[in-house]
């Protein structure tokens, strides 16, 4: 998403097919109740220009806040990808999660002292920032920002909840085929390219993301490659077998990924 | 200005830093294959990477090179995560 969505007097109200709701309209905000949507779009544009002001650029490895340390402010990722990171004293390192272009991070800053990990830049990255108690103003006179930011909590938490489902339970190959699923469906959210998408994560990036090793993603990947499912070169990932990559992944993924899968069915 | 010794220092510790990373990708490897040609399965490989890092956590608590120990026995954790996730294709 490259520019500020402005605020709709009347936003449309997405399709409804049964109890499920088209990815077509409103999709930033899957599976939402058809009557927030005005809301949460009306709160992410009120607390957007609130934070345009304040652009901040960072570089690919920057940290934006440092683990353990006091920050103060709440961000919304403009460009670039963000990773949520924990290093552990005998430097083993965990990518907890990654944030879109779309996404508030930080959001935690409002409500806690210190930070319990790190937010580093995956890539280039342009944020606009906001400190926790202009946000707090904010969302003290307008509910709909409350909202925008509690969906956005929502959102982080059902990404884990699909994340402990894969580290637990899933083997290697789905892991590496839902984090694709995942990451197409979310650069298209934000209304980048989907079929294409760039992935701005190093083999490294993804064993930590995945609990695995280098050597397993590269095995991994060159089997994906081998059997024509991907392309991946130069930092940009090709889908090039959509069933199968989502026929790999189907175990560990939830209703929300499968409605997503199905969806592309019907539109291909 | 970087000293000449400080020069030779730093490419006598690429090089053990460049050994140490190929030794253990080609081992990774070698344990990958290993199973993929069912000469050990995945629990006999798991159990004997469970061995492994107790003996660095047991150097480690005995005091030898402690923290080159704990940092191994880190290595050595994700490697059993990473080999515990392999899939049936492997096994």
């Amino acid at each position: 998403m490259n520019n500020r969505p402005g605020a709709p007097e009347k936003p449309a109200v997405p399709e409804t097919s049964g109890s499920r709701v088209s990815w077509s309209e409103g999709s930033r905000f899957p599976l939402h109740r058809p009557e927030l949507l005005p809301h949460l779009e009306r709160g992410e544009a009120v607390l957007t220009q609130a934070m345009a002001p304040n652009a901040k650029t960072f570089k690919p490895g920057e940290t934006i806040v440092a683990e353990g340390e006091p920050h103060r402010y709440l961000y919304w990722l403009r460009t670039g990808w963000v990773a949520r990171v924990r290093r552990m004293p005998d430097q083993r390192t965990q990518i907890i999660t990654v944030f879109l272009p779309g996404d508030f991070f930080g959001v935690k800053t409002i409500f806690l002292l210190r930070q319990p990990d790190a937010l580093e830049a995956l890539s280039s990255v342009s944020t606009e920032l906001l400190d926790y108690r202009d946000v707090l103003d904010l969302v003290r006179n307008d509910p709909d920002i409350s909202m925008r930011l509690w969906w956005q909590i929502c959102e982080d938490q059902h990404r884990l909840h699909r994340r402990v489902t894969g580290l637990g339970r899933g083997n290697a190959e789905e892991r590496i085929a839902a984090m694709l699923l995942d990451f197409r469906v979310r650069v298209d959210r934000a209304g980048l390219v989907s079929k294409t998408f760039r992935l701005p994560m190093t083999q490294q990036h993804i064993a930590n993301y995945l609990g695995l090793t280098v050597v397993h993603v590269n095995r991994v990947l060159k089997r994906l490659r081998d059997a024509e499912a991907i392309t991946f070169s130069k930092g940009r990932m090709t889908i090039q077998d959509l069933p199968a990559i989502q026929k790999i992944a189907y175990p560990i993924q939830d209703a929300l990924d499968r409605s997503a899968a199905e969806l592309d069915e019907v539109g291909t | 200005m970087r000293s000449p010794p400080d020069k030779k220092r730093r490419m006598r510790q690429n090089r053990f830093n460049a050994e140490g990373q190929a030794a253990l990708l080609v081992g990774e490897s070698i344990l990958m294959a290993l199973i993929e040609h069912g000469v050990l399965t995945k629990n006999q490989l798991v159990d004997a990477i469970d061995m492994a890092i107790l003996t660095k956590q047991q150097m480690a608590e005995d005091g030898q090179d402690v923290e080159v120990s704990r940092i191994a026995a880190g290595l050595l954790t994700m490697l059993r995560t990473s080999i515990a996730s392999l899939t049936e294709l492997d096994a």
